[in-house]
């Protein structure tokens, strides 16, 4: 069974992050893969075993990102993906998350993918689109939040999600697509050895054209005009605790921040 | 005439979700036409649900299909999508389809954007129209690091969400809006999800995403037998318990109460946080809130350089005295 697997370099958690003179964006060179796409390649490369399955990890770059791309892709490997694919195209340069599933989408189909597992949400624009469009576009089930999966018989797969107020199990059929959660499972520590040899690792890269798609497949709808910075806190008022006076002190305040004030 | 602006009326356990009102306020600051989509699995429900909303739009749409029982990505993001196109053809462009920034509206909106071919921006922090009727957004960027203004581009609608606590509610004016039903036609290939299992509290208790009041209790609870602190005075404050994440790692309380970036992102007006680091991930899905308290016993904590007010504190003292205090108002 085919699995395909998409990753995303993300700024590391710390990494210093802020809105440049002219409105640009610098943020510090340290990238990590996306924490929950980590879970996705654990999940997939677990699924090896027990479905005598394929693990194909992509990540899809402008020219800027290729190098970060290969990071992540290094790491899925490291982690017991089969095969590294790269989306390499300058055409995807302000490339959204509309153009990035059809980018998927097309390479899925192309390889007879039979399961596409992906993080919910990149940590970098949390906006989750790429699963939904992904969806759409491809006519296959979606479903994210997943916190457990079971694949019954390589024909479909149950699936435990998050729901407003708890979760759901819920049965699907392939092929499908999922958009995994905390919890799902926790990615394993690479051994030294498979490091190693994933640092010498080179995806295979494939253009736009190479996935029978064109540049106007890919043209954004959004365009960021300009960052700024978020605002900044005035300094905190430091209250120190003397038994009920400031009890009765903070209470007054809460209750004044509560009603909206 | 304004331009044309669909709100996703979000429901649960029969009640409209508040952030459909905030948007509402919004778009008519803005000066657009509302009307608003319910998708509800049998028309009583979805008709009951439309008139709570009715009050601040003009016109309520309610989709009636089994299919609407239980969430279903593709299913739902298609039938929206079709509508969504259909109602523009009919009644003249539609600008900006809304909804809030719940896992189910970002989800939907952002499947039926890409049905469309449309553009998506999701958790605005601020939404604007220009007097050509080009939309702009302002969202969080790089955990909220930095924020961006996004510019929606081609034709619309745009798709856009909108965290709770955002914006000011519509007050429901005189106008009720006219209510049509549409029962839509099954599709009979239509690959489905289908609910084995449900394990969903009721609609009791309100997410810590969209409450007004959290109260977030982290490690330095010390004990999970502690930490019914955090809840009474949740509880006596008005609002809810959240979680550290080191405290959902525990054991102690469910993953649906996490506050954080690998758990929920919250908006609330006030948020207390008794006995929380406050590291960068936890802070990350915390710092939008418009006021931080931090209640900590080390008056170096770190925590304090994010709050607006900080109480240098042993915890078991200054929580059980605040829940009389708050209690006694």
């Amino acid at each position: 069974m085919n699995i395909l697997v998409a990753v995303k370099p993300v700024p590391d958690h710390d990494a210093l992050v802020s809105a440049a003179e002219g409105g640009g964006v610098e943020i510090e060179d340290r990238w990590i893969i996306n924490f929950f796409d980590e879970i996705a390649v654990e999940q997939a490369v677990r699924l090896k075993q027990s479905a005598s399955a394929h693990v194909t990890a992509i990540s899809v770059a402008s020219g800027r990102g290729a190098s970060r791309c290969t990071g992540v892709l290094r790491k899925a490997l490291a982690m017991g993906a089969d095969r590294i694919v790269m989306v390499q195209d300058a055409a995807l340069a302000e490339a959204d998350g509309l153009g990035i599933a059809r980018v998927i989408a097309a390479f899925a189909k192309k390889e007879g993918m039979r399961l596409i597992l992906l993080g919910k949400s990149a940590l970098d624009d949390e906006q989750g689109l790429v699963g939904p469009a992904l969806s759409q576009i491809a006519s296959m089930p979606y479903v994210t939040g997943v916190i457990g999966l079971e694949l019954k018989e390589n024909e479909s797969l149950r699936l435990s999600r998050l729901v407003e107020g708890g979760d759901e199990l819920v049965e699907v059929g392939l092929p499908a697509a999922v958009g995994v959660a905390k919890g799902l499972c926790e990615p394993g520590v690479p051994k030294v050895m498979k490091v190693m040899k994933a640092s010498k690792a080179k995806p295979e890269t494939l253009d736009l054209a190479g996935l029978g798609l064109e540049a106007q497949d890919v043209a954004p709808l959004t365009k960021i005009i300009s960052y700024t910075a978020s605002p900044a806190r005035p300094p905190a008022t430091i209250i120190k605790w003397e038994g009920k006076e400031t009890a009765s002190k903070l209470a007054q305040i809460i209750r004044e921040m509560a009603g909206g004030g | 005439m304004g331009k044309r602006a669909c709100i996703f009326i979000e429901h649960r356990g029969g009640e409209v979700k508040n952030v459909v009102f905030e948007i509402a306020g919004r778009l008519g600051a803005l000066g657009c036409d509302i009307c608003g989509l319910v998708l509800a699995a049998d028309e009583g429900s979805g008709t009951l649900v439309a008139q709570k909303a009715a009050g601040v739009m003009a016109e309520v749409f309610v989709l009636v299909d089994e299919a609407f029982a239980s969430y279903d990505s593709l299913v739902w993001g298609s039938r929206a999508a079709d509508f969504i196109g259909r109602l523009a053809g009919e009644g003249g462009e539609i600008s900006i389809v809304a909804a809030g920034s719940t896992p189910l509206g970002k989800d939907l909106l952002a499947g039926a954007s890409a049905r469309l071919g449309r553009g998506f921006g999701s958790d605005c922090l601020g939404l604007d129209m220009a007097d050509d009727g080009s939309v702009t957004i302002l969202r969080p960027f790089y955990g909220g690091k930095v924020r961006g203004r996004v510019l929606m581009q081609g034709p619309g609608p745009h798709f856009v969400t909108v965290r709770p606590n955002t914006f000011r509610p519509a007050q429901p004016g005189d106008q009720s809006a006219a209510i049509s039903v549409r029962k839509l036609e099954p599709a009979p290939d239509a690959p489905k999800t289908a609910v084995i299992e449900s394990r969903a509290a009721p609609a009791a208790k309100v997410d810590i995403a969209e409450a007004d009041i959290v109260v977030c209790g982290g490690r330095g609870i010390k004990e999970k037998d502690n930490f019914h602190i955090v809840e009474k005075l949740a509880d006596a404050a008005g609002g809810v318990a959240g979680a550290s994440r080191a405290v959902v790692d525990a054991g102690w309380r469910d993953l649906s109460e996490q506050v954080g970036k690998s758990g929920k992102t919250i908006s609330a007006s006030l948020y207390i946080g008794v006995g929380v680091s406050g590291a960068i991930h936890h802070r990350m899905g915390m710092d939008a809130c418009r006021h931080i308290v931090v209640i900590n016993s080390d008056e170096g904590a770190e925590f304090f350089k994010y709050a607006d007010i900080g109480v240098v504190g042993d915890l078991n003292e200054v929580v059980p005295a605040l829940i009389e205090e708050l209690r006694r108002m």
